[in-house]
């Protein structure tokens, strides 16, 4: 025995809004997708640990998928980041967004 | 086992809140590959032992050096946040979050007979699965992959040849 499945939600629930929090009070680019990868994070916890409750092997192969994922959009999404500290030499989103200019 | 799941669980909260409050990036980063490194030890603890070791490879691995190898590009002084009244605006936001958590609770507390058990898997299921049942989703995940491969070798191709092509018009 290790611990309740209603254990385990709140962990996860607990690690998203954490990052959720984060990505809410962040001004900054490289924050926003740190806060990110946290969420990320938190949701293939709570997805292999249910399959492990139902003796499923669907959880963990959804797992692959979503760090497979994760891995592609940061890079890309870095990738995207280097053009924008090319281009205007700041990573502020509140200097950086163009609504009511 | 029982008394670990709660040590590792309060050290993944404890350094994600430590990353929420940090104004140097790679102070943080380093403080979400340990947030990692207490998740992949409750893998561990609950017996998948593949995907805890491939959170280490690929997340503390690849994707925070890729983070770091960023970081070391960019000017330093950017990066850095400088408003100081974020603490207060945590803490109303994680008063207001745990205040919802608590009222999730009452609706869970019956949910508290549904116990986990350790369930070791070998690697060999899982190699069965993936190209038995999931064929179509290993296909569909390395089309992903060599897609986001040539995007980023597109992005800087067209990036540095413009910026090449300017400073050929100027001389």
């Amino acid at each position: 025995m290790i611990s309740s499945v209603y254990h385990v939600l709140v962990l996860s629930v607990f690690l998203f809004i954490l990052g959720m929090i984060s990505l809410f009070l962040r001004r900054n680019l490289i924050f926003l997708l740190i806060s990110l990868e946290i969420m990320t994070n938190s949701v293939a916890f709570l997805i292999v640990s249910l399959g492990n409750y139902w003796n499923q092997l669907d959880g963990q192969i959804m797992y692959i998928l979503i760090i497979t994922v994760t891995a592609t959009e940061i890079s890309l999404a870095l990738s995207v980041l280097l053009k924008i500290y090319k281009l205007y030499k700041n990573l502020d989103i509140y200097q950086l967004h163009e609504i009511n200019k | 086992m029982n008394l670990l799941f709660y040590f590792f669980g309060f050290f993944s909260i404890f350094f994600t809140i430590l990353i929420v409050f940090n104004k140097n990036p790679i102070y943080s980063l380093l403080y979400l590959i340990l947030s990692l490194l207490s998740v992949s030890g409750i893998f561990f603890i609950f017996g998948a032992l593949f995907i805890g070791a491939l959170e280490i490879i690929i997340y503390a691995g690849a994707i925070m050096v890729l983070f770091i190898f960023i970081l070391m590009l960019i000017n330093p002084e950017i990066i850095q946040e400088k408003k100081k009244n974020n603490r207060i605006r945590f803490f109303f936001y994680f008063l207001i979050f745990v205040i919802l958590l608590g009222f999730l609770h009452i609706f869970f507390i019956s949910e508290n007979k549904k116990i986990i058990f350790i369930w070791n898997v070998s690697i060999k299921k899982l190699g069965i699965l993936l190209f038995g049942k999931y064929l179509l989703l290993v296909e569909l995940t390395s089309l992903l992959l060599l897609s986001s491969v040539l995007l980023s070798c597109f992005f800087f191709y067209s990036f540095f040849s413009f910026k090449n092509l300017n400073k050929k018009d100027k001389n």
